[in-house]
């Protein structure tokens, strides 16, 4: 009897939840698709109909900004893993960005390893590197771990200038290593369509994760620690799977830059403290907690910038540097106020608001439609660091 | 499964007074056997060489005024604290200071005092995440079954109509009855059941009593902890008295309540 | 940041007198930052910020509007302080009960402030002064600057400390930062309070500012290394006590003096953060952190 009702809530439930395919998935596929035709679309020009007012052009100059662009959303992707997941905010997560670029790039330059062999020798080390932080860093909690993440990176940025021979001090290391498979600016789709591939690989690992039981648990951690290891879950396990995955794509998406015809291995670019920041302002704006949007907010970082600097033709002088620290120094000034108003406007992240705004425009009435991420708009920013106060405080529960 | 010792030290109320801090237990005295479990913060002493046993599908009562010492106990026992000294045996095999997750997996559960739900997601899937395998490539609940399996624990506490409720919609009571829902999902052979009465109406308390039986019935050892014995006398088996972090008094609910010392303890108001 | 050039010979009475006088800077920088931490139990990563505008301040008032080194340091103290409080309100009280998002608009404005200042003053550092002069102290010289800076890092500390554990308002501060609900309780309005400790946050921040600028010059990335400084200091000393963070400042002062005269001037500022790394895995909840004690 019991039983035939409870499955019986159930199902009607699930049925509930997907009244055929949901709108947010025919839109990301279609936004997959734009982004493999991309290259189809050669020497068209994208504009707002008036002649040589914000006109795009589809060049390679435009691809090879989209491959460092998608690039940079697979790094979001990677902190949102760890923190938009598991709530273990990174600060540093440039730091494992740095270690894959750096041991790709001078394994390729210093001992002539080819970078298909380089790159995967990089993804490893980073994801050492998430062993070596993460499971000491494992006994703290909330800001404390912040902390650590935040110096950790600053440690080795001073080995790095102290072992000046090695690193290339601030210069980097020149000449540049070799591009991936020797797909150069000639081969701009070909490098183009190498990052999409992985790009949409390591979305669909990442999503797997987050939507198997790992990531019920990756949430659970979020909201209560002590609540996971009372059901017999072991949350270190998991806390350090999801850092080490995290350090791992990290580490993939360094060393995957630096092999393209833009990426070099200079520390301003891999490891300064506007990557840290970058990524995290990424994955707010796209919305922490749901993979696809770090990875839009990840896209709209690394491109837009750029695109300011293209766009605006009285600025001379392009220069092309990852994260928007070019000549033309006031896009990434527009750029953090255009981020600073957005947080203001919609602090639970692009993706969500969207989504949300579809849902209200359809009429749909349920809450918790975004429930395969499990969070609501700002409630999972709210709730991280809301453990955080009890925990500085002294956790007056125990 | 030998209950000698605190048989012999328990067998009267001036028998308790006398000598509470010299007994001591073996493995085999219970299924879950604390002996002289100490807990300090910095200086301060919560839980003083403290020992006690708990037997087969019993309800064990653990009572003790605010401060007493009766969480910091409980939180030794499963694993949350690492205890200062003394050994904890769960079903005769030594389980000191191992982490709480552990402990669950080898069948002692627990629920919070303070309700700890999972703010973020519904009744039913803060069940069905204790039903999720400690393992990080697992996909069951992905195919439903561990759902199916939530709903009816759900249903099993009382919480059916509330199945896609959150948490912070239920009552009080009903915050409880989920406690005790994650709880079973563990699959528990014994379950600590922290402060489940504070703040319930009384009919609630009945009810919640009601439940706690009924899951004895089923074959499962219960301890609860209360610091309150109105409720509590009438539906133990047996009590354990803790005060200024060791023990007072042990016996049955008469003969806790006719205990000089724990009068005392209580100022002679709670009884 | 510690000044190499005073550092050559290590006589023990020489090496104390440069601790007293970075430490003493060092807890005026992690100040600003303790008491919001403490009190709104957020973390104001745009701390470095207000920094780097005390030193531009300073910058404007004194040097290129010619008013000299103290009409800038008097500017920075409440230009820092009013600009401190007018963010507050604009855009934290909003959001002050999410502590990420506070974080995270905090560290969007404090790159914009970087970005802003780089953009109007370029990257070469401008330099500050305020006194000339140096002189010799149990054999350390010692600028009269940093003297200043000293004793005025002291009186600031000491006043704060006056307030809080004395006057009604500080008082008032105290509690809420132990209980919102129960400051609320007793009538105390936690916004008034939070802007009180967002505008002298800001002030102090603003004089520490000028002070660090008379040591290395003020340029746009300047409120960074303070930044994480003052994060180590208030993990160290406990979160939210000033007496704490005046202890953690000088124990990362002294680190730093230490390294720079015993190990290697390189080294500056990776020392105290290997020991903060340190502390952290041994002891977590800091070094005079308070201990979860039950109820």
């Amino acid at each position: 009897m019991s039983e035939d009702t409870a499955s019986g809530r159930i199902t009607e439930e699930s049925d509930r939840s997907f009244p055929g395919v949901p709108v947010r998935y025919i839109v990301g596929a279609l936004g997959l698709l734009v982004l493999a035709a991309l290259p189809v679309m050669a020497d068209m020009e994208l504009g707002l109909g008036v002649p040589g007012v914000f006109v795009l052009v589809i060049d390679e100059l435009f691809l090879l900004d989209l491959t460092v662009a998608l690039y940079f959303g697979m790094f979001a992707m990677s902190w949102d893993t760890v923190s938009g997941y598991t709530g273990q905010i990174s600060f540093g997560h440039g730091l494992f960005f740095a270690v894959g670029a750096y041991t790709s790039a001078l394994l390729n330059l210093g001992h002539g390893f080819d970078p298909i062999l380089s790159i995967p020798v990089g993804v490893v080390l980073a994801a050492v590197a998430g062993i070596i932080i993460g499971v000491p860093a494992l006994r703290l909690r909330g800001p404390y771990l912040s902390l650590v993440t935040l110096v950790a990176p600053i440690i080795l940025l001073n080995l790095f200038i102290f072992r000046s021979d090695i690193f290339g001090g601030e210069l980097g290391l020149s000449p540049g290593p070799e591009n991936f498979l020797g797909y150069g600016v000639g081969q701009a789709s070909m490098v183009y369509y190498v990052a999409l591939a992985l790009f949409v690989f390591i979305m669909a690992v990442l999503l797997l994760v987050t939507r198997s039981d790992a990531g019920r648990v990756f949430t659970a951690i979020r909201e209560d620690e002590d609540a996971v290891a009372s059901v017999g879950l072991n949350p270190a396990k998991f806390k350090i799977f999801a850092f080490v995955l995290s350090a791992a794509i990290g580490g993939l998406a360094g060393a995957m830059y630096v092999h393209t015809p833009r990426g070099g291995a200079t520390y301003s670019e891999l490891f300064s403290t506007t990557v840290n920041v970058e990524v995290i302002i990424a994955a707010v704006l796209g919305g922490m907690g749901t993979i696809v949007g770090a990875a839009i907010g990840g896209i709209f970082v690394g491109l837009v910038p750029k695109l300011l600097d293209e766009l605006a033709v009285e600025i001379p002088g392009f220069v092309p540097v990852f994260g928007g620290t070019s000549v033309s120094e006031i896009d990434f000034l527009i750029f953090a106020v255009i981020t600073l108003f957005l947080l203001y406007v919609l602090p639970g992240g692009i993706l969500r608001a969207v989504i949300h705004g579809g849902q209200r425009a359809r009429g749909w009435r349920r809450g918790d439609e975004v429930a395969t991420d499990g969070g609501r708009p700002q409630r999972v920013i709210t709730r991280v660091v809301g453990r955080w106060r009890e925990q500085l405080r002294g956790d007056d529960d125990e | 499964m030998s209950s000698e010792p605190e048989q012999g030290t328990t067998a009267g109320p001036d028998a308790t007074d006398a000598t509470p801090q010299t007994e001591s237990y073996g493995p085999d005295d219970g299924i879950l056997v604390a002996n002289n479990l100490r807990k300090e913060f910095g200086g301060l002493v919560a839980v003083e060489d403290f020992s006690f046993a708990v037997e087969e599908q019993e309800i064990l009562g653990f009572i003790g005024p605010n401060g007493a010492g009766k969480s910091t106990t409980f939180n030794c026992v499963t694993g949350f604290y690492e205890p200062t000294g003394g050994t904890v045996w769960y079903q005769g095999e030594e389980v000191t200071g191992k982490p709480s997750y552990e402990m669950v997996n080898a069948g002692l559960a627990r629920t919070f005092q303070h309700f700890r739900p999972l703010h973020d997601r519904s009744v039913v899937d803060n069940v069905a995440l204790a039903l999720v395998e400690d393992s990080l490539f697992s996909f069951s609940g992905l195919r439903g079954g561990t759902k199916e399996r939530a709903a009816q624990l759900c249903e099993r506490v009382g919480l059916a109509d509330d199945l896609h409720r959150l948490p912070d919609e239920l009552p009080h009571a009903g915050l409880l009855r989920l406690e005790l829902a994650r709880a079973l999902a563990t699959d528990p052979t014994l379950l600590l059941v922290d402060e489940p009465f504070a703040g319930l109406a009384g009919s609630e308390v009945e009810r919640i009593s009601t439940l706690i039986r009924e899951l004895r019935e089923e074959g499962l050892t219960l301890v609860v902890v209360d610091h309150n014995m109105r409720g509590l006398l009438s539906l133990i088996d047996r009590a354990v008295v803790i005060n200024f972090g060791s023990k007072l008094a042990e016996g049955t609910p008469e003969e806790i309540r006719n205990n000089e010392e724990v009068q005392r303890a209580y100022l002679g108001g709670d009884l | 940041m510690v000044d190499p050039t005073v550092s050559l010979q290590a006589a023990p009475s020489t090496v104390l007198v440069q601790i007293l006088i970075l430490s003493s800077l060092y807890a005026l920088v992690a100040l600003g930052f303790t008491l919001i931490f403490g009190v709104g139990g957020v973390l104001n990563l745009a701390h470095g910020a207000n920094i780097t505008i005390g030193a531009f301040v300073a910058y404007v008032v004194g040097v290129q509007q010619g008013l000299g080194g103290f009409a800038g340091l008097a500017a920075a103290f409440v230009v820092t302080g009013i600009l401190s409080g007018v963010y507050y309100l604009g855009l934290i009280k909003r959001i002050q009960d999410e502590p990420i998002m506070v974080m995270i608009i905090t560290l969007v404005t404090a790159v914009a402030v970087e970005e802003a200042i780089r953009f109007v003053y370029g990257s070469q550092p401008k330099v500050l002064g305020l006194l000339s002069g140096r002189i010799n102290l149990a054999g350390s010289t010692v600028t009269y600057t940093q003297l200043f800076a000293f004793a005025l890092s002291a009186l600031l500390i000491g006043a704060l400390f006056v307030f809080v554990n004395y006057s009604r308002h500080g008082k008032a501060l105290m509690a809420t930062s132990m209980s919102h609900k129960g400051a609320a309780l007793v009538g105390i309005e936690a916004d008034r309070i939070n802007l009180v400790v967002w505008v002298a946050a800001g002030a102090l921040a603003g004089v520490a500012g000028v002070f660090l600028a008379t040591r290395q010059g003020a340029s746009w990335a300047m409120g960074r290394t303070p930044l994480v400084l003052s994060f180590s200091i208030v993990v160290l000393g406990g979160i939210g006590s000033i007496r704490g963070s005046v202890l953690g400042a000088f124990v990362v002062g002294t680190l730093e003096v230490l390294t720079v005269q015993y190990v290697d001037s390189s080294l500056t500022g990776l020392t105290p953060l290997l020991v903060l790394v340190v502390v952290l895995l041994l002891r977590p909840e800091g070094l005079f952190g308070r201990e979860l004690v039950e109820a």
